[in-house]
């Protein structure tokens, strides 16, 4: 019982705040281009519209099956991810399992996306699975590190970790910096958005999707911020010994990815790929050669 | 075990004789008979037996059924099984099917054989029966299949020559054939003869399992063979080269070793490295040779590459978790191998074609197909909670416990790379704008789909329950003394961490439900005809707008392609050396055997005059 | 007993060969069937005397002479299964071109040239005296100029003759200077008493005989002839060469090296060694690219021939005599000349001659193309046939005695024909026929041919013990 409720409390309260913060991310983004904004529960609007609209638009089975792997991997994917110093099952928090059941979040969407017969989506997912190509590599490299330091893949403990001998931003800069910039990508910010590129493909996989489709969709982006955010948070910047702490670091990380991607244009796909492989992949060698290959711990 | 060869041979002739009354009787016919092999393995599971057969002059077959090779006895039976059972009906159409069945119950015969033998010479006997029964099985499929066949013929002859060499200094050393007296006399080899043995062996090996850089051959082997034999090829011919690098990296090794608590046999040694380091380099150039793949087979055929990268990697690093791992992934790609070739022979019974800029929308005629792809998928890449997350999760465990970063990258880059190769064949096949001209494709028969279903159901199973793939290769491990990894019903233990795969299976499979419920919370929708999509208001109608053009698949990564375009190509230098060969064998002949009558004479002047100099001086 | 004198293998089909002329005035018909008596009557002689000769070479002497001053016969249970052998498939050729091919040129040259070969080759595996050597060879080449000629092989044969007459004069020339030198023609007396001659002297011998002999052994330098002639002959006659007329001068070849020069004259052995890898890189190298099927399994004879040559030499070279390589050297020989006898007449049987033409035949005739492929896989060295024993023992005598470049050779050498083999039996069974031509029709007799040499080579294939006993203790004992 008390499982149950650790889990609905997991879940809403990560709904809760990120649409929140993600509303909140709008007005900021238009404070730097000089607008107002929207107000910052006006993601919740949004989500709730999108929701009880009338109708919406299937285009198969695959179609909204897609949806609902999409929805369930990530939330299931929510649940490994420890806050704070909360997690839904302790010593449950390993990397790899987050990283991968991150992945059928992104296949569910791809399948349901591609399933929409559009060749848009198309476009888009095949550029989206090229990017994930293109940072995961480093992304993962970077947490290896550290894996082989401190002897665990429990994310929870790294996290923990960090208190004793300082956050990782700072005893391991390079990994963090790469790991800073495959978060962007992961986000699907700018410079890293041409899988939905808008004026490019029209949104490329989210383009068929309308009314409860799209509000779901939405929602697993939302979660799926939540974690790749959480998971940076964790690795890098200690975690948080409380609740708040955690969400102070997490709302700093969010809008700095915010603002950043704000002032930024879009790179081309092979050129996302052809940059992560170069200077991102030999900081983080580099990182591993100081660490590992000669012993500066 | 000798009779079951003798019974082997024997079905083989009726076997091709019923299968020239009706071609579906033959392939039931060597359904029951793998069957009960699978059937009497499972039996036979924790006995062993070792049995010699005389063949006069003091030479003698050995074979045995023990820990170490149970798991790949079961495998050939299995594949064998699985593809008899798929070929009830897919071998309707093939010309020679009757021959096709005879051959297939050889290899079934030749892979007993080489996993089962307990000495070096029967596993060169029935190795080269594989071997040229294998060479007749591909040469039947589509055109471009009898190059690829000799090619293939070719490395293996190459294998099996290196092998032959190997074999005789170890019987000039030792005396006889057998295993054991090579494992006896392991430690008082002089370390030349013992290290060149083993090179030749683990090359042999790499040959035959289509490992960097001597892979080449596997790409139009698979991608030409018939779509019946591929799964083989691939699922359980490939597999003789992880098992003969099993044995030389493991098994004779290490039972000669001290049986005391090893973790680590080989993980950090130079030679191993090396070895590990060039099954990550097959793990790279797999993949990316994969993604840029547009015919599905060919496709299927560079991820086994990739596959046997990780083999390697794992059974050359050496850690408990490595091995356990490694040797666990064999399977897991068997079933992976079989679930994607058998639904890419599905789709080409019924459409008449692999190529995927062709196909689309399949989904709607083949919905089996594509689960048993998709779950197939789903465990290549290795996404949780389907076995091939099990294995990638120990292999990446052991790489990252031991900060081996290098190594860690090259698994890295193949699983996640996996991601874009396997996903092409469901974007452009399966899903998508549905081309006219298979508007009226059905799915494929009953056997067809019942043999893809049992691979389906065993991936999904071996996932959740993970206890049942890991227990034979845990038990090896303590067949041999190494320390062996530790696993509950679904939980692998390992020294970082623990991964309970039913608790995983259990969240995500919550998580689905809640998406079920919010959907269907609210209201119903309405479907649309597969044509009716978005096109930001772009409609020609001055083009005649077939679904053709709103489907997406020529040059799916065509982008990613670009960065490799300039990049260097194993199979084009064995082309030019193959030409220069070519040149130089024209040459020879020319010379010594087109001359005319003087210059005969004159050449036979040359060569005795040269030869009476030598000894005159 | 009369049976027990190996001389009248030589004997009788000389006699029916000097009788078929007459013969012919009486009893046009019945003349072809005279090979089949002298073949017959071989087999059976070769069949009888073999259990009664031993490991030991046994001498018998002609005319009562002393065997230092007369012509001897060399006998044992090793040479009985080589006669066996070569007559067998001699017998097996005769039979085929009887049922076959009889309307083939004149009536009389094909039975005489048959007959006279038959003599003649059993008389160079058996002799034991240099100049009676010489007789033999010459008496098998004119056999073989008859039977190359064939259809229009004028061209072929034409350079045969004169590439044997070379080899015929090199020959006789060597003989005459040992005679000279040493007093004697018997091989083993020449052999005991070459020890006074200086070194020069010897290699000059030696190189000499090689290349005498190498013409008919097929062996460079003088194997130019080999592959037209093979083209143009018919298939009985091509069988005459492969088996025949290669086995026997091979087995010329060997006996002179090792009753003449012996283990004592190492350097001689060094020569032929390379001479014979030479000859199997070359012939494996021109095999690869030929799409005529009779070129093909030429080259690939050569090749062969080259081969056993090379082992014999390597077995001999360093001194003391390698009983194992020798004899795994001889069983490929025996191996060889029943394989090559079973895939030419095959060969024969197909009617066409390029790898495109006979397409698909092995699935409209699938006798034929199961014969033809246990002849082909037992040349390959596949287990479950003949070849693989014999290759397994090379190689193992090979790496046993550390001779590593050789095994190299060999085995790139086994490479590239298994290549080519397996191309031909590809094409065979899966290729597409360009021609339309059809088939020519087989009578089951013919079958039975093809059947008898099959069965061997599998029966062999999966029993070595026989054949292995057979084959080793060549008067220096040693079992395989």
């Amino acid at each position: 019982m008390a499982l149950i409720g650790k889990i609905v409390l997991f879940i809403v309260g990560a709904f809760v705040f990120q649409v929140a913060l993600s509303g909140f991310s709008r007005k900021v983004i238009a404070r730097i281009q000089k607008r107002r904004g929207p107000v910052f529960w006006q993601n919740f609007y949004d989500i709730g519209k999108l929701f009880f609209k009338k109708t919406s638009i299937s285009h198969g089975f695959i179609f909204d099956f897609g949806v609902w792997m999409a929805f369930g991997g990530t939330v299931a994917t929510l649940l490994f991810v420890p806050v704070g110093p909360y997690s839904v099952f302790p010593g449950q928090t390993n990397f790899i399992v987050i990283i991968y059941l991150l992945a059928i979040g992104s296949l569910g969407m791809a399948m349901s996306a591609v399933g929409s017969a559009n060749p848009f989506a198309s476009i888009g997912i095949s550029r989206a699975l090229t990017q994930m190509f293109g940072y995961d590599v480093p992304f993962a490299l970077t947490v290896v590190i550290m894996i082989y330091v401190h002897r665990t893949s429990q994310v929870a403990k790294l996290a923990a970790v960090q208190s004793d001998i300082g956050w990782h931003l700072w005893v391991m800069p390079l990994s963090a910096l790469v790991a800073f910039i495959a978060l962007m990508a992961m986000l699907g910010k700018k410079p890293f958005d041409t899988p939905i590129a808008p004026a490019e493909i029209a949104s490329g996989p989210l383009v068929e999707y309308s009314g409860k489709y799209l509000g779901m969709l939405m929602v697993q982006h939302e979660f799926a911020t939540f974690v790749e955010v959480g998971l940076f948070v964790n690795l890098f910047l200690g975690g948080g010994s409380t609740l708040l702490i955690y969400l102070v670091k997490y709302i700093i990380v969010y809008l700095l990815t915010v603002i950043i991607s704000a002032l930024m244009a879009r790179f081309r796909v092979e050129q996302t790929v052809a940059f992560f492989w170069k200077w991102p992949l030999v900081l983080v060698f580099i990182q591993a050669l100081i660490i590992i290959g000669i012993g500066i711990r | 075990m000798s009779t079951l060869i003798f019974i082997g041979l024997a079905a083989s002739l009726l076997i091709y004789a019923a299968a020239r009354l009706s071609r579906p009787l033959g392939a039931l016919l060597l359904m029951l008979l793998s069957g009960a092999g699978v059937a009497a393995l499972i039996l036979s599971w924790g006995k062993g037996f070792t049995e010699t057969l005389p063949l006069g002059n003091g030479l003698e077959l050995t074979f045995s059924l023990s820990t170490f090779n149970w798991p790949f006895l079961l495998l050939g039976a299995f594949v064998l099984f699985i593809v008899s059972l798929f070929a009830v009906n897919a071998l309707k159409e093939m010309e020679h099917g009757a021959s096709f069945l005879a051959l297939l119950t050889l290899i079934g015969v030749s892979v007993m054989g080489v996993f089962g033998a307990y000495d070096f010479l029967t596993l060169f006997i029935f190795f080269e029966l594989m071997t040229w029964t294998s060479f007749f099985l591909v040469s039947m499929g589509k055109t471009g299949a009898k190059k690829a066949a000799l090619i293939y013929a070719f490395m293996s002859m190459i294998a099996a020559y290196l092998m032959i060499s190997a074999i005789m200094m170890i019987a000039q050393y030792t005396g006889s054939f057998s295993y054991s007296d090579f494992m006896g006399m392991y430690e008082a080899m002089p370390s030349g003869i013992r290290t060149t043995v083993v090179i030749f062996f683990l090359a042999a090996a790499l040959i035959k399992g289509g490992i960097y850089p001597v892979h080449f051959w596997l790409r139009s082997a698979h991608g030409d063979a018939p779509h019946v034999f591929s799964p083989v090829l691939s699922g359980l011919l490939v597999k003789y080269g992880y098992y003969s690098a099993f044995l030389f990296l493991l098994f004779f090794p290490v039972m000669v070793a001290t049986k005391a608590g090893i973790t680590q046999v080989t993980s950090t040694d130079g030679p191993n490295f090396i070895l590990a380091f060039i099954g990550g380099l097959s793990i790279m150039a797999g993949t990316v040779a994969a993604i840029l793949q547009s015919d599905a087979k060919k496709l299927v055929a560079f991820s086994s590459v990739s596959h046997g990268g990780y083999v390697i990697l794992a059974l050359a690093y050496g850690t408990n978790m490595a091995v356990a791992g490694g040797l666990a992934h064999i399977w897991v790609h068997v079933l992976t191998a079989l679930g994607m070739f058998l639904s890419m022979g599905a789709v080409a019974y019924r459409t008449g074609t692999t190529d995927m800029d062709e196909m689309g929308g399949l989904i709607k005629n083949m919905p089996v197909t594509f689960t048993v792809y998709l779950i197939a998928i789903i465990s290549v890449a290795g996404i949780p909670p389907l076995a091939g997350f099990v294995s990638k999760w120990m292999i990446i465990q052991a790489l990252a416990a031991n900060g081996s970063y290098i190594l860690a990258f090259m698994a890295f880059f193949g699983s996640i790379g996996s991601f874009m190769y396997v996903f092409r064949p469901l974007a452009t096949i399966f899903l998508g704008q549905r081309p006219h001209k298979f508007k009226d494709v059905r799915e494929v028969p009953f056997f067809m789909q019942l043999a893809m279903l049992i691979v389906t159901l065993l991936t999904i199973l071996l996932g959740i329950m993970p206890y049942y793939l890991l227990k034979p290769f845990t038990r090896i491990q303590e067949f041999i003394g190494m320390v062996p990894v530790k696993i509950g019903f679904s939980t692998v233990y390992s020294a970082l961490t623990q991964l309970d795969m039913m608790l995983i299976f259990l969240v995500f499979g919550g998580g689905f439900l809640l998406a079920l419920v919010i959907f269907l919370l609210f209201s119903k929708p309405t479907k649309v005809e597969q044509h009716e999509v978005y096109t930001s208001g772009e409609i020609a109608p001055e083009i005649s707008t077939t679904p053709e053009i709103y489907h997406f698949s020529k040059g799916y990564y065509r982008s990613f392609g670009r960065l490799f375009s300039r990049w260097p190509s194993v199979e084009a230098w064995y082309h030019k050396g193959a030409a220069y060969i070519s040149q130089f064998f024209e040459i020879i002949e020319q010379s010594l055997f087109k001359q005319s009558i003087n210059g005969f004479i004159w050449l036979a002047v040359v060569v005795m005059a040269v030869l009476m100099a030598v000894r005159w001086f | 007993m009369i049976m027990q004198n190996p001389v009248l293998l030589i004997a009788v089909p000389l006699l029916l060969a000097f009788l078929i002329p007459v013969f012919s005035s009486f009893f046009k018909g019945a003349v072809r069937f005279i090979p089949v008596l002298a073949g017959g009557f071989n087999v059976i002689a070769a069949a009888l005397l073999i259990p009664q000769a031993s490991g030991d070479v046994a001498v018998t002497e002609i005319g009562g002479w002393a065997s230092a001053y007369g012509i001897s016969l060399l006998f044992s249970s090793q040479i009985g299964y080589m006669i066996l052998a070569v007559n067998l498939t001699a017998l097996l050729a005769i039979f085929y071109y009887i049922l076959n091919e009889r309307d083939l040129g004149s009536p009389l040259a094909y039975p005489i040239a048959f007959t006279l070969a038959l003599s003649g080759a059993n008389g160079m595996i058996m002799t034991g005296d240099l100049f009676n050597l010489f007789v033999f060879m010459e008496m098998t080449a004119i056999a073989g100029y008859i039977i190359a000629v064939h259809k229009k092989g004028y061209l072929g044969t034409f350079r045969f003759v004169v590439l044997s007459s070379v080899g015929s004069a090199f020959f006789l020339i060597a003989t005459a200077s040992l005679y000279n030198a040493t007093g004697f023609l018997n091989m083993a007396m020449a052999g005991k008493n070459l020890g006074a001659l200086s070194t020069p002297f010897i290699s000059v011998i030696s190189v000499l005989f090689i290349m005498a002999l190498s013409s008919e052994a097929e062996l460079l330098p003088l194997n130019g002839w080999v592959a037209p002639v093979y083209r143009e002959s018919s298939g009985a006659g091509s069988v005459f060469f492969a088996s025949v007329f290669s086995g026997a001068a091979l087995f010329a070849v060997i006996k002179v090296m090792l009753i003449v020069f012996g283990i004592n004259y190492a350097y001689v052995h060094q020569g032929l060694l390379v001479l014979g890898l030479v000859t199997l890189a070359a012939g494996e190298a021109a095999a690869f690219k030929q799409s005529n099927l009779k070129k093909m399994v030429a080259y690939s004879s050569i090749a062969q021939s080259g081969l056993i040559i090379a082992a014999v030499a390597a077995a001999m070279r360093s001194g003391v005599l390698h009983n194992g390589l020798f004899n795994a050297a001889l069983f490929q020989l025996i191996n060889n000349i029943l394989a090559k006898a079973l895939v030419l007449l095959g060969i024969a049987l197909l009617g066409q001659a390029t790898l495109k033409e006979i397409g698909g035949a092995g699935t409209r005739k699938k006798w034929l193309g199961v014969f033809i492929s246990a002849g082909v896989l037992s040349l390959i060295g596949m287990p479950g046939f003949a070849g693989f024993w014999s290759k397994l023992f090379l190689v193992r005598e090979l790496v046993g005695n550390r001779m590593f470049v050789f095994t190299l050779v060999f085995l790139l050498a086994a490479l590239f024909e298994a290549y080519y083999y397996l191309r031909f039996l590809q094409s065979l069974f899966l290729g597409k026929s360009t021609t339309a031509a059809s088939l020519p029709k087989t009578s089951w007799v013919t079958y039975i041919l093809l059947f008898v040499l099959a069965a061997l080579i599998i029966l062999i294939g999966f029993a070595p013990d026989v054949i292995i006993r057979a084959v080793s203790g060549l008067s220096l004992g040693g079992v395989l």
